[in-house]
């Protein structure tokens, strides 16, 4: 016999508790609010935060994209978009204008978020002062006191060992000028789209038990000295070989037979959808021939 | 028809949350609002917020008015314990409640410590209207600019809020509730500022 799902998949106490513990975290942006992360049908460190997230919010007339390092139709966005609409029935798309709420395992969608929609990110580690300080106790009464000299110190190390700050994904932001926070893996190129960001965007760490927020229009600064700003991943002379972008996030790739080298959009579903008009500006030049 | 608790309370949540996240916008309620039959003491749009966000987890003080059964509604509809203003997580206050019972509900919440800064009260707040012009300007996250409000009776409070805040993260969020089921968020972020004539 199979029974019928809840909606949503969890039991109304456990999104009550969730949807709480997310209203505290929009009025304290940045700090990371406490839940009772629930057991889901996928392995913690696979979305779980994000899913829980998901699933407190979403309502019957939500329409759902997930993406997994820029790809829509990577097994864990398939799997979490399975998952999500076999418990609810809601719409789910790869286009990003379509979407009113969007989870993501890492990136924010090169095409720029409305006020309509709410950005969902998993989280792996949502301590920016976990490498600096491992007590859980501590590193909150850091927070509470302000204190980060750790994540500065940080920063400062690897300008004296490599001559630049060395974060390659996760560096750390202040938020509304309080609260130093973990972005989410999320490549540096993606920070300044947190600022003053027209949606509003929630993480979750379901393994560490964390639910934070950057509300829309809320100032984010990434961590940076005066004179050592904070390098975004530099794609110069470089563009995707399928649509020929050059002002997107690309992932290099080597091509295992000739060895050369090539970019990629990472954003699949821009990629795409660039792809498509630029097919269509086509057929209307021999339209009109 | 009767209220859905599945998807009438995601909906009254995302209308707070939508509200939370952008201080000075006005939502409504009133789809969900119209459903309640319960014959109660409150706003239709409070018993609402009340069956969203309360559970046998947390706990709620009512302030105004004959509170007894209004809180022994919500007891028997959510299973919250009620509890004494200042440990009570959630604080209601309704349209009866005079001056003096506002000002000491702000002054005696819990608004959290520099840890646990989170573990502070929500008030939710009746009044007679919200509306989107007035003298009333409210700046911080969420909003991007600065948003133009009025709330009625606001002089009673506003002080009391302000101080209540002025010590970030540590403050009280409120939710705003009036007579037409209309909804408006301010959470500790929200500097409020009176507009000079």
């Amino acid at each position: 016999m199979k029974n019928k799902t809840h909606f949503a998949l969890m039991d109304e106490g456990s999104k009550k508790e969730i949807r709480r513990a997310t209203l505290k975290a929009v009025a304290i942006p940045g700090y990371q609010v406490p839940f009772a992360s629930r057991e889901m049908p996928i392995a913690r460190g696979w979305g779980t935060g994000g899913l829980q997230l998901t699933l407190s919010i979403i309502g019957k007339e939500d329409v759902l994209k997930v993406i997994d390092q820029g790809a829509d139709e990577s097994v864990n966005a398939v799997n979490i978009k399975k998952l999500v609409h076999h418990t609810t029935g809601v719409e789910t798309t790869t286009e990003t204008e379509d979407a009113t709420i969007i989870q993501s395992r890492h990136r924010i969608p090169e095409v720029p978020v409305t006020e309509k929609q709410i950005i969902v990110l998993q989280v792996p580690i949502p301590e920016p002062l976990r490498l600096v300080e491992p007590s859980e106790m501590k590193t909150k009464q850091l927070h509470g006191e302000k204190e980060y000299s750790g994540a500065w110190l940080m920063l400062f190390e690897q300008i004296m060992k490599y001559g630049k700050t060395a974060t390659y994904a996760d560096h750390p932001v202040f938020v509304h000028d309080r609260y130093v926070m973990a972005p989410s893996p999320i490549p540096r190129f993606d920070n300044i789209k947190m600022n003053d960001s027209k949606a509003l965007i929630l993480l979750g760490a379901g393994r560490e038990k964390k639910i934070y927020a950057v509300p829309p229009y809320t100032k984010v600064t990434s961590l940076a000295f005066e004179d050592y700003a904070m390098e975004v991943e530099s794609f110069a002379g470089k563009h995707c070989s399928l649509c020929h972008s050059t002002d997107v996030f690309l992932d290099e790739l080597v091509n295992e037979e000739t060895n050369v080298t090539y970019y990629q959009c990472n954003d699949t579903s821009n990629c795409l959808a660039t792809l498509n008009e630029k097919e269509k500006v086509v057929e209307v030049g021999i339209g009109n021939a | 028809m009767a209220m859905d608790v599945v998807h009438d309370t995601q909906k009254g949540y995302r209308t707070i949350l939508h509200c939370m996240s952008r201080p000075g916008t006005i939502e409504n309620v009133s789809e969900i609002a119209d459903k309640v039959t319960v014959s109660i003491e409150c706003l239709s749009a409070t018993f609402v917020t009340s069956l969203t966000l309360l559970d046998r987890e947390v706990s709620f003080s009512v302030v105004g008015g004959d509170t007894k059964k209004m809180e022994e509604l919500f007891v028997a509809y959510t299973m919250a314990t009620s509890a004494s203003l200042k440990t009570a997580d959630y604080v209601f206050i309704t349209k009866q409640a005079s001056k003096e019972q506002i000002i000491s509900v702000f002054q005696n919440v819990k608004t959290g410590t520099l840890i646990n800064p989170q573990q502070s009260a929500t008030i939710i707040l009746e009044t007679e209207y919200l509306s989107n012009s007035g003298n009333l300007l409210l700046t911080g996250p969420g909003i991007e600019d600065t948003e133009e409000v009025s709330i009625a009776n606001n002089e009673y409070w506003l002080e009391a809020r302000n101080n209540v805040n002025s010590e970030y993260p540590l403050g009280v969020d409120m939710i705003l509730l009036d007579e037409f089921a209309h909804v408006m968020c301010l959470p500790r972020t929200t500097v409020t500022k009176i507009r000079e004539v």
